[in-house]
Order: C-alpha cells, then sequence, then structure tokens
C-alpha cells in the first residue's frame, strides 16, 4: 500500500492566512480624501477570513479568528467583541458550506461572498446594538456591505495568487 | 485495517466535537465581551493605549497618500480662484480692523468691570496642536486617531476643537498617539446652551451628520440658526466652546449642525484644561504633573 503524500506547510505558509487578515486589517486604516468614504471602507478581513477559510481551513483555527477580530475591535475603538462574532460568522458559514463553495468558478466564489458578507455585516449590527443596547441605524453598515462586495474581485485575486505561491513545490 | 480505523476514527469525531464546542464556546466569550464592554477595566485601557502607539505609524504612513491628493486639489482649486479670494481677504481685513478696534474697547472695559468687582477668571487651559492620522472607526464608530499623547501632555477625557468649533474628545491616551470621540457618535454626551434662549440641554451623537439635542425643557424659543455652546455642566468640557448652529426642529426633536465638518479633519488642538473641582484620575497622576514643553504649546498660529 502507497501512503498518500503528507502536505507539510512551510513556515511562512502556515502564518500567511492569519498575516493576511491582519494586513487586511491594517489596509482598514486607509485614508481615502472622499468625504464619509472612510465611515463605510470595504472590510477588507471579511474578505480575507472568507478566502482562506476556503482554501486553507486547517490554517485559520477558530481561536486565530477570535483573537484577529479582537485585534480588530481594538484598532477601530468598536466594542470588543464585534469584528469577533462578524469574523467566526464567516467562518461559521464557510465552513458549513465547505463542499458548496470549495474548487467552484470565480463568480460562485463571489456569489458565496455576498451571502458571507451580508451575515458578517447583520453580525455587526447586531453585536453593535447588543453592547449598545440601542439599535443604530443601519445604512452605513448596508452601504459598507454594498462596497465590501464591489471590492471583493481585486482583493480575492491578491489572496489568490498568495495561494497559489504556496501552493508551488519547491 | 479495520482494528486501526476505528481509534482513527473516534479521534476524528472528537476532534469534531471539540472545534464545534470551541466555535460556540468563542461565540459565548464575545457575547461575554460585548456585555462587559461597558465595564471601564484598566487592563483593556492599557492594551488599547500600547496597541495605539503600535499602529500609530502605519496609520500615519497610509494616510499620506490620501492627504497629499487631498493637498493637491486643495492647492489647485484655491490657484484657481486666487484673484477673487485675494479681494474676498482684502474686504474681510478691512470689516475685522473695525470689529478689532471695538473688541478692544470691550475687553478694556471689560477688565476695567472685573477689576472693580474682584472677578478671577478660570484658567483658560494650554492648547496641544495634533495631526488627524486615521479615521478607522466604520460604520458605528465615530473615532478618529491624532499624533498627540502623554508625551506631548494629552490627558482622558480633554475636549478637543478646530478654529470652527468643538470636534470631541479625548477618550485613549498612548504614550504619541490619542483617540478622539467625535460629537457625532452615538456614545458621545455634550453639555450645552442654546444661544438665544439660554436653555441648558444634553447633545448626544446618532452617528450621523447631525447630533441630536436630549432632555431639552422647553422648544418653543428655539429657532433654526440658534448657535449652541458647551455649558461645562458636564464637569467635563470647559464653558462657551462652540459646538454648532440648530438645523432642524421637530416634534419634540431639535438636531444640531456641527461648525466643525467631521469628514475633513486636518489639524485640531486638545484643550488641557482642568474643570474647577474635580480631581485628577489617580493613574494619570505622573503625566499631570508633567510640564508641557514651551514648543509644545499651540500659540495661536497655524501649527
Amino acid at each position: 500500500m502507497i501512503a498518500a503524500p503528507v502536505r507539510r506547510e512551510r513556515w511562512y505558509g502556515q502564518v500567511a492566512p492569519i498575516a493576511t487578515v491582519i494586513g487586511a486589517m491594517l489596509l482598514d486604516l486607509l485614508w481615502v480624501p472622499v468625504p464619509g468614504f472612510n465611515a463605510v471602507a470595504p472590510a477588507f478581513p471579511v474578505m480575507a477570513v472568507y478566502c482562506w477559510a476556503i482554501w486553507r481551513p486547517q490554517l485559520l483555527p477558530y481561536a486565530a479568528v477570535f483573537a484577529a477580530g479582537l485585534f480588530e475591535d481594538l484598532v477601530r475603538g468598536t466594542p470588543l467583541g464585534t469584528a469577533s462574532l462578524a469574523l467566526m460568522a464567516v467562518q461559521g458559514f464557510v465552513w458549513a458550506q465547505q463542499r458548496l463553495l470549495s474548487k467552484q468558478t470565480f463568480e460562485v466564489l463571489w456569489l458565496g461572498f455576498a451571502v458571507a458578507a451580508l451575515i458578517a455585516c447583520a453580525a455587526m449590527w447586531c453585536a453593535v446594538a447588543f453592547a449598545y443596547r440601542t439599535p443604530l441605524s443601519p445604512w452605513p453598515g448596508v452601504m459598507q456591505y454594498v462596497l465590501t462586495v464591489a471590492a471583493f474581485p481585486p482583493l480575492a485575486f491578491l489572496l489568490m495568487r498568495i495561494e497559489r505561491g504556496l501552493a508551488r513545490p519547491t | 485495517m479495520g482494528t486501526r480505523a476505528r481509534p482513527f476514527g473516534r479521534i476524528w469525531l472528537v476532534r469534531l466535537w471539540l472545534q464545534r464546542f470551541a466555535f460556540l464556546l468563542l461565540v459565548a466569550a464575545a457575547f461575554a465581551l460585548l456585555g462587559l464592554g461597558r465595564v471601564d477595566s484598566p487592563w483593556a485601557g492599557r492594551l488599547r493605549a500600547g496597541l495605539l502607539d503600535a499602529i500609530a505609524p502605519v496609520a500615519h504612513g497610509l494616510s499620506l497618500p490620501g492627504r497629499a491628493v487631498s493637498d493637491w486639489f486643495a492647492s489647485v482649486k484655491d490657484t484657481g480662484q486666487l484673484q477673487r479670494q485675494n479681494a474676498e481677504l482684502k474686504a474681510e481685513i478691512d470689516r475685522l480692523r473695525l470689529r478689532l478696534t471695538a473688541l478692544d474697547e470691550l475687553a478694556r472695559e471689560n477688565r476695567e468691570f472685573r477689576n472693580l468687582l474682584g472677578v478671577k477668571l478660570a484658567d483658560e487651559g494650554r492648547h496641544i496642536a495634533a495631526r488627524v492620522i486615521a479615521d478607522p472607526g466604520g460604520p458605528y464608530v465615530r473615532t478618529v486617531l491624532i499624533r498627540a499623547g502623554q508625551r506631548e501632555g494629552v490627558r482622558k477625557g480633554r475636549a478637543v476643537v478646530t478654529a470652527e468649533g468643538l470636534v470631541g474628545r479625548v477618550t485613549e491616551v498612548g504614550e504619541f498617539t490619542s483617540r478622539v470621540l467625535l460629537i457625532t457618535d452615538v456614545n458621545a454626551r455634550t453639555a450645552v446652551l442654546i444661544g438665544n434662549t439660554g436653555e441648558r440641554a444634553i447633545m448626544s451623537g446618532a452617528n450621523a451628520d447631525l447630533p441630536r439635542l436630549l432632555h431639552v425643557a422647553r422648544t418653543a424659543g428655539i429657532v433654526k440658526g440658534d448657535r449652541v455652546v458647551t455649558s461645562g455642566h458636564d464637569g467635563i468640557l470647559p464653558p462657551g466652546l462652540p459646538v454648532g448652529e440648530v438645523a432642524e426642529i421637530g416634534v419634540g426633536t431639535v438636531r444640531i449642525r456641527p461648525f466643525v465638518d467631521m469628514q475633513s479633519l486636518g489639524y485640531v488642538r486638545v484643550i488641557d484644561h482642568d474643570m474647577p473641582g474635580l480631581l485628577a484620575p489617580p493613574s494619570e497622576g505622573k503625566t499631570a504633573e508633567r510640564p508641557i514643553r514651551r514648543r509644545d504649546r499651540y500659540d495661536g498660529g497655524s501649527p
């Protein structure tokens, strides 16, 4: 019996998913000189978590996503737990739909992301309403959702290049 | 094979169960953190302050291209309007010269009356100039990061203003970076006075451009365009800072348009002002005692 080859990630392959999630969080700090844009700028970390949860779920454990969410909350000044909940909702959705989303065309991947981002935006709105004990206007969140879905292709393309780079045998 | 497959199957099942358990546990932990979010724990404060300093260089670097583009557009716009602006500024200088003469006279009179009555004015506080380096809040939080912290003498709770009026107050202070909660944020509360009526109220942010007034006893005398200033009754912000003007009056709701455009903040000033009768927080004692260097003080000129 021939044993199946065990794929062992190199150290940079192991840290790449969480590093790109953190990088996406820092990208959110980019200041765009368009009035009102920074409040509804695309949620890049949601894209990174979605892509890596599909391509390399074993390298993106729940605890790491939870910790990355706490980091985002500390950076943004949002109530602690908000981003963790939103990112884990995305991860939970992807893991539940793993068979459906893996090895699909980009269009299906994008459609799946539209659903995942909707779940993330709804989770964030609920978390903030729970923390503030008052429902806020959902419109800024809706605006952010539209921009996030629209901005998905370029970032997904970049992440795809990184993932393929990691998969290349040395 | 069959005898060996069973333990692996069991391990796989345990791992699956642990994964699901971990997911539920972490979701519960996130809710617990959200529930406890209002508890102002010192460790969370220290962590946030430390992180502010850590991300400040990145935030500053990421703000530079946007600022450069914005400055370039502003300069192009200014160049096209130079001749008209020049004529307007000359007319404005003439008008201001006349007002200055009248104000000098009023100031002299005021001094004389104060001397006669023996009135002593409270310390107006030092002004610390700082650049806005990031606007990281997202859709549900209105905050900005400024490049000034404990090292420059910034302390928690201090008022942040521009030449136009009140911007917000400092909520987190790192070594050389601070976070400012804008008056438009849903958590911001500002004690204000409404211009012509002298009515007291609390202004609350609504995560929208126009904050609203809470606890207004009488709205009858309030009209659109009434000036709103801080009253100082909250014991946090100094009185008399311009805040905005009444923009909308509805049934039981009054909305204020801030004088400051929160979406194009460049430089701000932090007012280091001690409210009379208030003790400094014990954790900030060291900072409070630290003398502020002369070059750090804002002297009224452009930063």
